[in-house]
């Protein structure tokens, strides 16, 4: 019965990756933070902070098409330039975080198909939720103490995202490679302050190649 | 009024005698839109003179000198005149502003006795508006379901309110909250807009807006459409208003960068 269950698996398994179509993407990112109140547009939009993305997406799997998958790393978080301080003209403060995420798009069929030029490219709008654990962070003002886990946010972050896909077509041998520019908008309130606001904002440029055929 | 009514009467008469040349199955649309914007404006000298003491004392701080995200939403209706040219008619509600950068020193004093976790402060102008403006739309490409449109307007944007708030940034934790103080420019309320209607026209609360816009519109049924439009407007300063209410209004000219974003209907 053992044996039967683990051929099973190891069939189903085998079938499931079999499908799978896996790619790498890596990027960079611009990120900020929204926050304040959310009446009379007491909201502040903080100055952007570059970072890194690093993942890999899976479509097909288990024959679903419409749906893909992204497991990713994303470095990112937000800064401000303080003015006007006592010794220096302007000083640095900047939040700085490490996540594990989680992304999962609807991608339907391809909006655009460029046949006459090469090279041939399909065109993808994909909208998906997101959601992100932070790993770590630290935040540093100036020349202060770094300071980890900041208490004032939470630990997990989850949001809607838009994509827009660029993927050349896979002719022959060729290499399919891709371009992705993605749009991140935080929907929970990462603060734990009473009355303050705390969103995340994104956009991601990825360059993606793929891992199976 | 006189002009108004002749104004109203040109444009009329222009959509009786068009509207018989055109082909298309239906001639007017209607449209709900929601347009996210960055807006600089050039309130200083309301900031520097407001009613509200701080005023002064930020702006000695921290000149203002940053765009804001604010926000504009409302509804269009436009009418075909001929085969790709139309006329548009807009009425939003809108919401400019500008910010401070951060500063640390506060008239040359850390205010950290007073405030904890001080890491500098942050102050921001809204005000919100409502629009009307009259334009004009010519389709440049059609393409199956999809439509590209150019468009030039102009109309009048009435002040409603404004407010100045501020915010300090913990050098602890990095969270940019609200700060000790809020300031109020006049507001109009509910019984004075059903009241004194053309009150902020006798006393100049109005500016004259010009926007150039360009459109793009998929038609993903017979008779419903989802746009994009990327607009540019300008609006002058308060037309008329007069120097003593400097501190309670701000004036100065905006500059708005719009992402319009909707849904509508041909009927």
């Amino acid at each position: 019965m053992k044996a039967i269950f683990i051929i099973g698996v190891t069939i189903i398994s085998t079938q499931v990756y079999s499908q799978v179509l896996l790619r790498l993407q890596v990027g960079p990112s611009l990120s900020y933070a929204k926050m304040g109140t959310p009446t009379d547009n007491g909201f502040m939009n903080t100055g952007v902070m570059p970072g890194l993305t690093l993942g890999v997406s899976a479509n097909n799997v288990f024959n679903i098409s419409k749906v893909e998958y992204e497991l990713q790393y994303a470095l990112d978080g937000h800064r401000n330039e303080v003015l006007n301080f006592f010794e220096k003209e302007e000083v640095t403060a900047r939040l700085v975080r490490h996540n594990i995420g989680l992304l999962v798009f609807y991608k339907p069929n391809a909006i655009l198909i460029s046949e006459k030029k090469r090279p041939k490219f399909e065109f993808f709008v994909k909208p998906g939720i997101w959601t992100q654990y932070f790993i770590d962070s630290s935040f540093k003002y100036h020349e202060d103490t770094t300071i980890h886990n900041p208490t004032a946010s939470k630990s997990i972050n989850w949001g809607g995202v838009l994509s827009f896909s660029l993927v050349k077509r896979k002719l022959k041998k060729k290499f399919a490679y891709g371009f992705d520019l993605r749009f991140y908008y935080g929907l929970m309130n990462l603060s734990t302050l009473h009355d303050t606001k705390w969103f995340t904002r994104k956009i991601e440029a990825t360059f993606s190649i793929p891992l199976s055929n | 009024m006189q002009n108004l009514f002749l104004t109203c009467i040109f444009f009329v008469t222009i959509l009786a005698t068009t509207s018989a040349q055109v082909d298309s199955l239906y001639k007017n649309k209607l449209q709900l839109f929601y347009s996210p914007n960055v807006s600089k404006t050039n309130f200083n000298s309301s900031i520097e003179n407001a009613h509200f003491g701080f005023g002064k004392e930020f702006y000695q701080t921290a000149r203002p000198s940053q765009p804001i995200m604010g926000y504009s939403f409302g509804l269009a209706y436009s009418r075909t005149l001929s085969n790709s040219d139309k006329i548009i008619f807009t009425l939003r509600r809108n919401v400019y502003g500008q910010s401070s950068p951060l500063a640390y020193n506060y008239r040359g004093v850390i205010p950290s006795d007073t405030l904890p976790g001080y890491g500098g402060l942050q102050y921001k102008v809204s005000v919100w508006s409502y629009s009307f403006s009259i334009g004009y739309q010519k389709e440049v490409l059609r393409k199956r379901l999809l439509h590209f449109f150019v468009m030039g307007g102009i109309g009048i944007d009435v002040y409603d309110k404004a407010i100045l708030q501020n915010y300090i940034l913990n050098r602890e934790t990095g969270v940019l909250s609200y700060g000790c103080c809020t300031g109020y420019y006049i507001k109009f309320s509910t019984f004075q807009k059903l009241n004194g209607f053309f009150y902020p026209f006798q006393k100049g609360f109005y500016r004259i807006e010009l926007s150039v816009a360009a459109n793009a519109q998929f038609d993903f049924s017979k008779r419903l459409f989802l746009f994009i439009q990327p607009e540019f407007r300008y609006l002058t300063n308060l037309v008329g208003a007069s120097t003593e209410f400097v501190s309670l209004v701000p004036h100065g000219d905006i500059i708005s960068i719009n992402l319009n974003l909707g849904i509508g209907a041909y009927f």
